[in-house]
């Protein structure tokens, strides 16, 4: 029994951290069908930032922010330099490759390649009773976390005339840009939102999978698993998705350790055979 | 008969080349028609088919690592051959049913399908130890003997058989894509709806499409594997699959003789940046965007376009397209 409630715990809380990155890698996905490779990078460099705030004695909470906004503004910059530049799926593709390798390197020249991980304060580093079991309070603190965040994105979404704008873009962008939208500027603020949130939870995910040179391929590998799963440009299909597979990954892990990424098939594999657009996809 | 004797001169320069370089660039030529092989098994799906595999790295290294394996548990007796089969049997079969799932897909979410099956392999490469060693590696695998070709100078016969190899599936590859099917490809590539409309099995042509593909990328992974007498996990990881990309591309897509070019340039850079620096990730991820911005096309498209000459259709330049 406590096995389990452990590993619920631990399931959601980490589809939580998925949700937070995969969500706005599958709305610019929707929305422009631009595939950033390089969208792990700011989870690393969220975590990495964080860190380093976390080291220099910055408020916890306040380290995570540093981290999304550091995130933020790189995504920003390289959204206008670089990145609108790419035309073709190929090249994006390439494109963002070469970003990773880039910023891999430069991520390692500045943190070394050791991997690391975040030292919680005091306060949220406790066990709390739930059922039976004993879990980490942190978990649930990121288990609230990321059902707000997906809560208000949803409500942005779905109640707010500027939600109803990105939904059009979802649907139909030449028919939004003839309403005389700029869906190129919707599109490049979601970017950086969604980086944002990257970064965010790179720096809040590093107590649990820490940070380390290989973070962005990790996440990367995550986050298309969620967006195949829960469908494409889809909040709800980013967070039901990030469930599933945070729930899969999870289990796989601490069921059978050999399997451990043979998991994260199944889901995809089962998808792709029923619903090859995904459980909320569009298309 | 002209086939025979264009690929018989083939053979000879080749293997003339390959003799005449000195050891070191002997070795590197090998590596790249190796690479050449991959990239050419790229191309079949992005300049033939149009379809834009980010994944072939998982076949390149699944065929590496049953090859690899089959040599260091001498399972076959160390008879290359058999094991080479085996090893592209094995990739056939896996693509034969990956190809079902992943073939309902287009476009970006084909590249995003393809990737994550390869990174799913590349994480169980490193986490089944007992097969593969892991983070280690696969140390000690043989490499074949071959005793008619390794009385050339260097004395080694493998270095020849990948150089005799690559031309014969080279000439084989040219014989595909100018054959009825090879036609039925590309012209999926220009319009799905008009093959369909024309009566043609679209889903059944590339379905054989990355079957084939898969194949050679397997057969690659194979001599890669003998090559180093080395394989890692990174072999079925997005760098691979990335680089196996990147050569077609930068060579010019559905030309016979881009990705080979792009598999030179590609290697070239690598080596010489790797030689310089142990920083050589940062420059390559350059090299990557430079090449993106500057020739979107490929160097064959480029040079055809800075020459504007028809004589290039001598390297079937007429229309090299992007998918």
């Amino acid at each position: 029994m406590d096995f389990w409630v452990v590993q619920l715990v631990n399931g959601v809380s980490y589809g939580m951290l998925l949700f937070l990155v995969a969500v706005g890698l599958s709305l610019v996905l929707g929305l422009m069908g631009y595939l950033n490779l390089a969208h792990g990078v700011f989870v690393a460099l969220g975590g990495y930032i964080g860190l380093t705030l976390v080291k220099a004695r910055v408020d916890f909470w306040l380290a995570v922010l540093g981290g999304a906004l550091v995130a933020m503004l790189v995504a920003a910059v390289l959204q206008q330099v670089l990145l609108g530049r790419f035309h073709s799926e190929l090249t994006q593709v390439l494109g963002t490759f070469g970003l990773i390798l880039i910023m891999m390197d430069v991520v390692l020249i500045v943190w070394g390649g050791v991997p690391e991980t975040l030292r919680l304060p005091p306060v949220l580093n406790t066990l709390v009773p739930v059922l039976e079991a004993r879990v980490p309070l942190y978990r649930l603190v990121l288990i609230l976390l990321g059902t707000l965040v997906f809560l208000g994105m949803w409500w942005f979404q779905e109640k707010t005339p500027y939600g109803a704008v990105v939904r059009a873009g979802l649907d139909d962008r030449q028919m939004v840009e003839a309403l005389g939208i700029n869906i190129g500027l919707v599109a490049a603020l979601v970017f950086v939102f969604g980086a944002f949130l990257a970064g965010a939870a790179g720096a809040i995910g590093a107590p649990i999978i820490g940070v380390h040179p290989v973070v962005p391929f990790d996440m990367l590998l995550l986050a298309l698993v969620v967006i195949v799963v829960g469908g494409l440009g889809s909040i709800r299909g980013a967070f039901v998705g990030a469930l599933i597979v945070g729930l899969t990954d999870n289990l796989g892990r601490a069921l059978f350790p050999h399997l451990a990424y043979f998991t994260l098939f199944a889901p995809m594999a089962l998808l792709l055979v029923f619903r090859p657009s995904g459980l909320f996809g569009r298309r | 008969m002209r086939t025979l004797l264009l690929t018989l001169a083939a053979l000879a320069l080749a293997l003339a080349l390959a003799s005449a370089l000195p050891a070191f660039y002997r070795t590197l030529l090998v590596l790249i028609a190796i690479w050449a092989l991959l990239a050419l098994s790229v191309d079949l799906l992005l300049g033939h088919t149009g379809l834009a595999s980010l994944g072939h790295g998982a076949f390149f290294g699944l065929g590496g690592y049953v090859a690899g394996i089959l040599s260091v548990r001498q399972l076959l007796g160390g008879a290359w051959v058999l094991e080479t089969l085996t090893a592209v049997c094995v990739v056939v079969l896996f693509a034969a049913l990956l190809g079902l799932l992943v073939l309902r897909t287009r476009g970006a979410y084909f590249m995003m399908v393809t990737l994550a099956v390869a990174q799913i392999l590349w994480g169980a490469a490193q986490v089944s130890r007992p097969l593969t060693g892991g983070d280690d590696g696969l140390r000690g695998v043989l490499r074949p003997d071959v005793p008619l070709l390794s009385a050339l100078p260097g004395g080694n016969g493998y270095y020849y058989l990948v150089v005799v190899l690559a031309v014969l599936v080279f000439v084989a590859f040219r014989f595909v894509i100018r054959s009825p099917f090879g036609y039925a490809l590309n012209g999926i590539r220009q319009s799905e709806t008009r093959m369909a409309a024309l009566g043609y099995n679209v889903f059944l042509y590339k379905y054989l499409a990355f079957v084939l593909s898969a194949a050679l990328a397997g057969f690659a992974g194979v001599l890669f594997v003998y090559y180093n007498q080395y394989i890692h996990p990174n072999a079925l990881g997005i760098l691979t699959s990335a680089q196996a990309l990147l050569m077609p591309f930068v060579g010019g897509p559905g030309t016979l003789l881009g990705p080979a070019l792009g598999a030179f340039v590609v290697i070239l850079v690598q080596d010489t940046l790797a030689g310089l620096t142990e920083r050589w990730q940062l420059p390559m991820g350059l090299f990557y965007i430079v090449v993106v911005l500057l020739m979107p096309r490929g160097i064959l498209w480029f040079a055809a376009s800075l020459l504007r000459s028809g004589r290039w259709r001598v390297l079937r330049l007429a229309k090299p397209r992007l998918a």
